[in-house]
């Protein structure tokens, strides 16, 4: 008679001489194993689970299949029958302390293979060769109009250059907010004939871009204003873009020099301080099929003038001066760790960090501060030049995804993750950490760059708790982790040269923090 | 607690030996030796032994069910009548440890043909029959009410269904996986949607959310029988013979799945079909290559390379692989469909995992990926190269549990009626039925799932949708016998135009074509079969009618083995030598029989499924493909240009070769007496 009638829950089961056998104690009951080496998700421990309670998990396109795993190991009653059936042998019974420590003894091993290794040393050749492309590439830097009142020089630029007809791309909060009125005006006044496209939603999409190309056409325009946060700013781009490579689709652009033909005069009016779009060569875009978040990088991309205008910036709330404040210090920070940069990538770093630092929280408590205002528009410029040169980090990477899924906003999302990317990367990046420090003015040359770069971190750990940015992301449900781990990784390599690299076990690890 | 506890090392004990008393006439031979007969006339259920004579006749699976039907159902009877029999059947494999073996058989007579209907499907329903105890479920009579049959250990009964009628499938599963579940453990549904409640002729039975046994229109019998669902909840063990044996062929199975390279972007497979149309030669496919794009990607990886090379028939099978060129196919190329994927979605014992979950912008905001098939039938068949709409016709016609190739033919058909005049708007409720556009064919859709205004005309396929319209509309339907074929062109190759016209079930491309035979290689197992050489004249194809022929047979008969035990036939592309179907039957059951005699046996059911359509008034020849599908007139451009099939001459001798009549395709009186006699 078989021996897993004595983990029947019920005690119901009797062996051949009719007598109950003794029951085993919970603690014992020994648990599956599953080896991902020999398991090849085919699912025959699921139906005969008598519990129910293995999963088939989520997609591991590293696998190409989905790999079986204990929802919950409470439920599992030992009874076997999934080592038994198992068609390959790939589940072994042991004590669940053994289990776990086979667990995590697999899934470091998986972090030490040599595929592994091999990929990183791809990964880096194709930076190296990024970098050394990025010194050939000839990035544009707009032309720039500050100080309080500038966004009415705009107007004249633009009929410097003789075009007759704009289209403004602005977004539904603004327009009620009266933001782009004086702008419109002055347009007028010019005698510069205008058409506003507000349909842009907090995360753009492919329907957005494809709504705003149509106005576009209908109305003859000639020249495309970004006027607003990021998002109508990128929404912008990529219509220019779709303008003038009608064979295109946006999908088709994704990633790297893909837009074939320059866009239309394209100008920059930010109203946030942060995501730096005004400079860089990168707009990001959702496709609301999926929810997956994708960006398009090109130098064509570029505005031809960019206005910083304080004024405009007056009105914006604490909660979202905070947030897009501390998008701008990550794409600082991210570009001055990253292995990509150079001198005067890393000069616009440590400008931007220390403008943030000395600035944020000053427009934060007190939003009529021209000079705070200004200096955080100057900085998300400045962060915007470096970091579209020697790119973003991972924070980004698990950013986007939080924005694709949830909608959550991209300053706030990159504020909570932020601290926690930093300090997995800490002991890489402790060089240049504990510089930024010293530029941000947190510290003095000759201290132990270990302590300064905790210090550094701590630095921003207390922003956003002095700006209330909560340390976790609300919407984040357990059953996604490993799907934004697994899109988080593939947007990440090998473009971002990130100092150390991240594999899928540490990547879920760090989503995990974030769970409320 | 003693070291013998551990189940994983004490697998020995086990193996041979019942685990409760109750199973003590539970066979260790990988069937369960019962089938249980529903009455729902009457409601009573009857449990009925089977001796083993019968499993080493027919197998199990379609086999079994052939057996039963042919004996059972009397020749007069009417498809969606009370004596009609609804088989559910597991394979014979299922549950024993062997890879690639979780299909399940629907069997019936089909309402659509009005002879032998099948219908085959993935998903986790198979083995939850044979945990129940059965090798098969029987249900005959018409109930008054709706009802839907639930088992598990204890209770075998029929539950009243009349909250769930009007449900569409994914409903009716969630409703019912949450009503019976018990614990964790969520008892498996087979269910009809919509479609089958209102009898449409081309609906199928629908599980795991959107797996659909689609053809044969079986749906709508189950429709007719007012029976919902099927609820499955047993937890009984299925036993091989002999389970170290199985487990050691499985791994050699496994190992090349396993074997799996990085592979080239979705649009370059459009490429490699370009190449294969432009060459004068063919290579033997090899299985191996087409299961890396299948693991990779599913079937839609045959998005653009099956019109490139002159695969998929196009624009109501009028148009060729110039209407449906690299940029129109470039919306579906494999990788849309992979970028949307979430969740990898394998059926029970599948270690490929062609299938998966995708999240979508629609109402449903989820969808099974879409199968190559339905995106062919809605997407280049009626031109229409919007895929969003495709995702979300999937989910609709999923729902409804309406079968996606039907649908579409429907759509097309009726989309060249409109070009040609034969209807007009009034006819359609308005709606412009140009080639491709996109709104209308939704709008159709949902129409026919509702079965309203225009789409009542084609709710029950194209043969019905005929006789509907009139006005000489035949012409322009392409069908075998009442079904629809597949998406799969046989005038690029003629395997497929037998099999469409040849079977006892017509139209169907599961059952076998040439490019089946070169990646089966069963001629390394199996004596006196034809060999394909590595590389051949794609002409000879064409001119050989007495090679295709033989090819067929053995491809009728491979596949009818195949559906016996209930493999998968994308497990069996990887070739015989791989996947050792025999072997494992063999490892299963206790028996000890050559490839070569299972093919014997597969022959008789074969001739059994023909006898059925025989004996229920079918005519084997007026199951032939419409012309136009076989190249008459002839195509003057695209891959199949001047391509045509004399059908006529290979069905003469396909059914020679079978030993039939080899001018009305019937098996001799005494071919069906041995048959049936010997049991």
């Amino acid at each position: 008679m078989a021996d897993n009638i004595k983990v029947c829950p019920e005690g119901a089961v009797k062996d051949a001489s009719g007598h109950v056998p003794e029951r085993v104690k919970r603690a014992e009951w020994k648990k599956p194993f599953f080896d991902r080496q020999k398991c090849n998700g085919c699912g025959v421990c699921l139906d005969v689970c008598p519990t129910g309670c293995i999963s088939l998990g989520a997609p591991d396109r590293r696998d190409h299949h989905a790999c079986p795993r204990v929802i919950d190991f409470k439920n599992c009653i030992g009874c076997g029958f999934c080592a038994l059936e198992c068609p390959v042998d790939a589940i072994e019974m042991d004590l669940l302390s053994v289990v776990e420590e086979k667990m995590i003894k697999e899934a470091v091993q998986r972090d030490k293979s040599m595929k592994w290794t091999l990929k990183k040393i791809g990964y880096r050749a194709f930076q190296k060769v990024m970098k050394l492309a990025s010194k050939i590439i000839p990035f544009p830097i707009p032309v720039l109009l500050t100080g309080p009142g500038s966004v009415m020089m705009l107007a004249q630029n633009i009929k410097a250059r003789g075009i007759k007809h704009v289209l403004v791309v602005t977004d539904k909060v603004l327009m009620d907010l009266k933001l782009p009125d004086g702008f419109l005006a002055s347009l007028k006044e010019h005698g510069v004939a205008y058409t506003v496209f507000d349909d842009v939603q907090a995360n753009p999409t492919i329907e957005n871009v494809e709504a705003g190309r149509k106005i576009y056409r209908q109305n003859k325009c000639r020249a495309i204003v970004g006027f607003g946060g990021g998002s109508p700013m990128d929404c912008a781009k990529i219509i220019g873009a779709r303008i003038r490579n009608p064979y295109l689709s946006v999908r088709m652009m994704k990633g790297l020099f893909r837009v074939i033909i320059p866009i239309p005069p394209f100008f920059c009016v930010p109203t946030t301080a942060g995501t730096g779009s005004e400079t860089t060569v990168v707009a990001v875009i959702t496709d609301a099929g999926n929810h997956f978040k994708f960006a398009i990088n090109d130098i064509k991309l570029v505005p031809k003038i960019a206005v910083l205008d304080p004024e405009l910036m007056k009105g914006l709330p604490p909660q979202i001066t905070s947030t897009t404040g501390m998008d701008a210090l990550t794409h600082a920070v991210e570009a001055y760790i990253n292995l990509s940069g150079n001198s005067f990538t890393d000069e616009n770093a440590e400008n931007a960090v220390r403008l943030i630092f000395e600035n944020l929280e000053k427009a934060y408590l007190d939003g009529s501060d021209m000079e705070a205002r200004n200096n955080m528009a100057l900085a998300s410029f400045y962060a915007g030049i470096a970091f579209t040169r020697a790119y973003v980090g991972y924070v980004h990477a698990i950013a986007h995804n939080m924005g694709g899924l949830y909608g959550v906003p991209h300053g706030l999302a990159n504020a909570v993750i932020l601290p926690y990317v930093l300090d997995f990367c800490r002991k890489a990046s402790e060089k240049r950490l504990a510089r930024l420090a010293v530029a941000g003015g947190i510290g003095t040359h000759g201290e132990p760059e270990e302590e300064l770069s905790y210090r550094f971190i701590e630095k921003i750990k207390t922003m956003n708790k002095n700006m209330k940015i909560p340390t976790g992301i609300e919407p984040l449900k357990k059953s996604d982790i490993p799907l934004i781990a697994v899109r988080a990784l593939k947007e990440a390599h090998p473009l971002y040269p990130v100092p150390v690299f991240m594999t899928h076990r540490v990547c879920e690890e760090i989503v995990g923090k974030l769970l409320v | 607690m003693s070291e013998k506890h551990v189940a994983g090392l004490n697998l020995e004990k086990y193996n041979r030996k019942p685990v409760r008393k109750s199973e003590g006439s539970m066979k260790e031979k990988g069937y369960m030796g019962k089938i249980l007969n529903v009455d729902l006339t009457t409601g009573d259920i009857r449990e009925e032994e089977l001796p083993d004579r019968v499993y080493e006749k027919y197998l199990g699976g379609m086999g079994l069910g052939a057996y039963i039907l042919y004996n059972r159902i009397p020749a007069d009877a009417d498809p969606l009548g009370p004596d009609n029999l609804l088989g559910f059947l597991p394979g014979l494999l299922t549950g024993t440890g062997s890879l690639f073996t979780g299909r399940w058989m629907v069997v019936g007579k089909s309402p659509l043909t009005g002879g032998w209907g099948d219908a085959n499907c993935g998903g986790n329903f198979s083995p939850a029959i044979k945990r129940c105890g059965y090798d098969g479920i029987f249900f005959t009579g018409i109930s008054e009410k709706p009802v839907y049959l639930y088992i598990d250990d204890k209770v075998k009964e029929l539950r009243d269904a009349s909250d769930v009628w009007g449900m569409d499938a994914v409903e009716t599963e969630e409703f019912l996986e949450k009503k019976e579940a018990r614990g964790d453990k969520k008892p498996k549904v087979a269910c009809i949607g919509t479609a089958g409640e209102s009898i449409s002729l081309i609906s199928g039975i629908s599980t795991d959310k959107g797996r659909i046994a689609a053809r044969s229109g079986l749906g709508a019998v189950m429709g007719a029988k007012r029976l919902k669902a099927v609820v499955l909840a047993g937890k009984q063990r299925i036993v091989p013979h002999d389970r170290q044996e199985m487990k050691r062929i499985s791994r050699i199975c496994n190992n090349w799945v396993r074997f799996q390279p990085p592979f080239v972007s979705g649009p370059l497979t459009a490429l490699f079909g370009a190449i294969m149309r432009l060459l004068p030669v063919a290579f033997t496919m090899d299985g191996l290559l087409y299961k890396i794009m299948l693991k990779k990607w599913g079937t839609v990886s045959m998005n653009q390379m099956s019109p490139e090379m002159g695969d998929s028939p196009i624009k109501n099978w009028k148009g060729s692989s110039r209407d449906w060129g690299f940029m129109k196919s470039y919306s579906s190329n494999p990788d849309v469909f992979t970028q949307c994927e979430t969740i990898k979605y394998h059926c029970y014992s599948c270690p490929l995992g062609c299938g998966g979950i995708c999240t979508t912008d629609d109402k449903y905001g989820k969808t099974h990926k879409p199968e190559y098939e339905t995106v062919l039938a809605l997407g280049g068949f009626c031109m229409n190269h919007d895929v969003k709409t495709i995702f979300y016709l999937n989910e609709v016609l999923n729902r409804a549990g309406m079968d996606t190739i039907s649908a579409g033919h429907a759509i097309a058909f009726a989309m060249e009626c409109y070009e040609e005049g034969l209807i007009t708007r009034e006819d359609t409720d308005g709606l412009e039925l140009t080639w491709g556009n996109s709104e209308a064919i939704v709008a159709l859709v949902e129409k026919m799932v509702r079965r309203e205004g225009f789409g009542h005309i084609l709710a029950d396929g194209v043969k019905q949708a005929v006789e509907r319209i009139g006005k000489g509309s035949e012409k322009f339907a392409v069908h075998a016998g009442g079904q629809e074929p597949g998406m799969h062109d046989s005038r690029n190759d003629p395997g497929y135009a037998l099999h469409y016209s040849v079977e006892p079930t017509p139209g169907r491309h599961t059952l076998g074509s040439h490019m089946y035979y070169e990646m089966y290689q069963l001629w390394k197992v199996v004596k006196g079969i034809p060999k394909i050489p590595p590389m051949y004249r794609k002409s000879s194809k064409y001119r050989d009618i007495d090679k295709q022929a033989q090819i067929g047979v053995v491809n009728s008969k491979y596949m009818t083995l195949i559906n016996c035990v209930g493999a998968c036939m994308f497990g069996v592309f990887l070739g015989a030598k791989r996947i050792r179907i025999f072997d494992w039957i063999n490892g299963a059951t206790g028996w000890e029989l050559t490839p070569d005699q299972y093919m014997e046996k597969a022959a008789d059911i074969h001739s059994l499924k023909q006898a059925f359509n025989i004996k229920h008034g079918i005519d084997p020849k007026k199951a032939k493909l419409s012309d136009r599908a076989l190249g008459r007139p002839l195509q003057n451009k695209g891959a199949n240009k001047g391509r045509s099939i004399d059908i006529e001459a290979m069905m003469k001798r396909y059914w020679e070769a079978f030993g039939w009549d080899s001018d009305t395709g019937r098996p001799s009186d005494g071919q069906i007496q041995k048959i049936i006699a010997d049991v």
